[in-house]
């Protein structure tokens, strides 16, 4: 193992740092929090991958690095250190001037996510001319060489094409152009390659992997699978309800998941050599953040789960290696 | 683009001739013939001088028979003479047109000029004191009837205050473009104050859902500021749909313009069709209900144009 994964919580190599961050969401029946107590590093030129079943609070917590959170809900608590600075502190007008300039964000559905109405080119340089002062012509250029650089062909007529007239994949490489035209320091992947068929995935993944060696980008990368992950990250974030159940480096979680959830997403996984196909794993379902269960989040799926772990919460704690763990019976 | 257009164009042509033939029906429905109108004049007329009159102006033809006949004159340029007015229809109709025209378009450019902005801004702050005020207005203007609403301006602003003339185009020798301004005010006051608020109402609706897309989130996430993501984002394809919803309105407008006239006795095509009718001027009728037609088509061939100039989408299907 690498001793620069051993210490995921060094402070001097972050390039952000995520320090209890707390969404919540006004609704009907009272507040939730769909992010609770997320607290996290990114390390240049390394990709953090953020797995958990669908709900668990995965975009909440990417869309709150960049204060998009929707309303409903909001960011009551936490910081997002970035360069010394608390994003969650900043103006909105200081804010956006970090939003796809120093952090950038790549969405799941290629298709809603470009504006209908606007030419893809036109949509990429708009950060350029956002950020960088550039001048129409020279944003337009600029684009067109991005396009080419994420393997669009004809990338100077492609630039001139609308959303609806391109494939997902072609889609979702542009949208990585348009996510790294400004060069930024972050790169926040949200299931990048979920809407996308399984080879045009794999495509995906191999150029957010090449770009992230020219570019030096750190990646946030999320996904609900977690073969996936274990692909991109260097490290790996595991959430359940809100809360950040294991982080280690991905080898590490991969070979020796600590948490019970963890090693029931790892089970869900197509073994190689076995021929066995995928695994209902985990019983039940992600439970509604509105009505949790006692004591830990996951005791009402959990096979270990006694009285001990219905009393109350267990924190997110050390373990060997360099690794977090939120179980009582996952402890060393 | 040019393709879209011919077909829309050729569309509009096909709906233009069946609704002739439809309106020149109805109107031989109505009780009553221009033969009867000079039995009337003239009490001295037999039955059999009526027979015929009858066969001798053709009304005794069957009504396709007597359709294909008008057609074929009104292709060529004659559409007929005015009993009411005793002048070609054309000469009767076209001012009445052009003052119409006038009032529909100052009315549109009016009520979108306030009620796009303002939809915009209510849905920028949706439930917020600025969006109730807005909504308020929206739905006062909804609510009242126009009719209604032209009666009180006159009170106010004709009789109470006499600041503006109660009705007709212009003073009586006093000619010039700010005297015949003046009798525009009201009319054009009390159409968009009835229109105004339904596109508010459109324009709000809109622009919430659009910034609720994905797009949006995506335009925030590059770093646009609030100016940027409304004006260069949402607004354009907030309006695709508000184009759609207008031009649909256009044809309601024109009948809204009906009332309007005859309360300010203004001399357009509302009031024209009425006394038309009123008076059986068949052909003036005819030829107005037609002109009608045509100007609701024209306005939905040209919201048609907008809509697949707005929308990439939809440009050459
Ligand atoms: N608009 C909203 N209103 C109310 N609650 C919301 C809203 N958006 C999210 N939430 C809450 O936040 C939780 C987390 O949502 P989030 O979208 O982050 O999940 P996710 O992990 O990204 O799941 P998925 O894999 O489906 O994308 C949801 O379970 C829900 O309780
Ligand atoms: S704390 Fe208890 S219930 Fe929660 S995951 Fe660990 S063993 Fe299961
Ligand atoms: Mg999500």
């Amino acid at each position: 193992m690498e001793p620069a994964r051993e210490s995921p919580n060094a402070p001097s190599d972050a390039i952000l740092e995520v320090r209890g961050l707390e969404v919540t969401f006004a609704t009907d029946r009272g507040a939730v929090k769909a992010a609770d107590g997320v607290s996290f590093d990114l390390k240049p030129g390394l990709t953090l991958g953020l797995v958990g079943e669908s709900g668990c609070g995965k975009t909440v917590t990417a869309l709150a690095l960049l204060r998009l959170v929707p309303p409903p809900g909001r960011i009551t608590g936490g910081r997002v250190l970035f360069g010394g600075e608390d994003l969650l502190a900043l103006s909105e007008r200081a804010m956006e001037d970090i939003r796809g300039k120093r952090i950038s964000m790549v969405f799941q559905e290629p298709t809603t996510a470009f504006n209908p109405v606007l030419t893809i080119g036109d949509q990429i340089a708009e950060a350029l001319i956002i950020h960088g002062g550039a001048g129409r012509a020279e944003a337009h250029a600029a684009a067109v060489g991005m396009l080419d650089k994420v393997g669009i062909p004809d990338p100077a007529e492609r630039a001139g094409t609308y959303p609806h007239q391109m494939s997902g994949g072609m889609r979702q490489r542009a949208m990585i152009a348009m996510a790294l035209i400004c060069r930024p320091d972050i790169l926040i992947a949200d299931e990048p390659t979920t809407a996308l068929d399984v080879t045009i995935q794999a495509q995906i993944l191999d150029l957010m992997g090449a770009m992230q060696r020219e570019f030096g980008v750190a990646i946030l990368f999320i996904s609900h699978d977690l073969a996936v992950i274990s692909e991109m990250a260097d490290e790996v974030m595991v959430m359940y309800a809100g809360r950040v159940v294991e982080r280690a480096p991905a080898d590490a979680l991969l070979a020796h998941p600590l948490h019970p959830y963890t090693q029931g997403l790892i089970e869900t996984l197509p073994r190689h050599g076995v021929g066995r196909g995928r695994l209902p794993a985990i019983p039940g379902t992600v439970p509604d953040l509105g009505a949790l269960p006692d004591g830990c989040r996951f005791s009402d799926r959990c096979p270990l789960a006694d009285d001990g772990c219905r009393a109350a919460d267990p924190p997110l704690t050390r373990a060997p290696g360099g690794r977090w763990v939120a179980c009582y019976k996952a402890a060393p | 683009m040019t393709r879209f257009l011919a077909t829309r164009v050729a569309q509009s042509v096909i709906v233009l001739a069946l609704m002739s033939f439809a309106i020149y029906a109805l109107i031989g429905l109505m009780p009553g013939d221009p033969i009867d109108l000079m039995i009337s004049a003239d009490p001295k007329m037999t039955p059999e001088d009526a027979a015929r009159l009858r066969a001798l102006y053709g009304v005794d033809k069957p009504v396709v028979e007597r359709y294909a006949n008008w057609l074929m004159a009104a292709l060529g340029g004659d559409l007929g003479y005015s009993r009411l007015y005793a002048a070609p229809v054309l000469d009767v109709l076209l001012p009445a047109l052009g003052n119409t025209l006038i009032l529909l378009g100052l009315t549109l450019v009016l009520s979108l000029a306030i009620g796009l902005p303002a939809g915009v801004v209510a849905a920028l702050r949706p439930y917020s004191r600025t969006d109730y005020a807005i909504n308020l207005f929206a739905f006062a203007g909804i609510s009242v009837p126009a009719f209604w609403l032209g009666l009180l301006l006159i009170i106010v602003f004709a009789v109470i205050l006499g600041v503006l003339p109660a009705g007709g185009t212009e003073t009586v020798g006093g000619a010039g473009f700010w005297d015949q301004a003046k009798y525009l005010v009201l009319p054009v006051v009390n159409l968009t104050l009835a229109s105004v608020g339904g596109h508010t109402r459109y324009m709000r609706a809109a622009m919430m859902e659009t910034l609720r897309q994905d797009y949006i989130r995506t335009a925030r996430a590059k770093g646009a500021g609030r100016a940027r993501v409304v004006l260069g984002h949402a607004l354009r394809n907030a309006m695709i749909p508000v184009v759609t919803i207008i031009a649909l309105q256009f044809g309601y407008l024109f009948s809204g313009a009906l009332i309007t006239e005859t309360i300010f006795a203004y001399p357009g095509m509302g009031k024209l069709i009425f006394d038309s009718i009123m008076g059986n001027d068949f052909n003036l009728a005819l030829v107005a209900l037609l002109f009608a037609t045509l100007v609701t088509l024209v306005g939905n061939l040209l919201a048609d144009v907008a809509y697949a100039w707005l929308d990439p989408r939809i440009a050459y299907r």
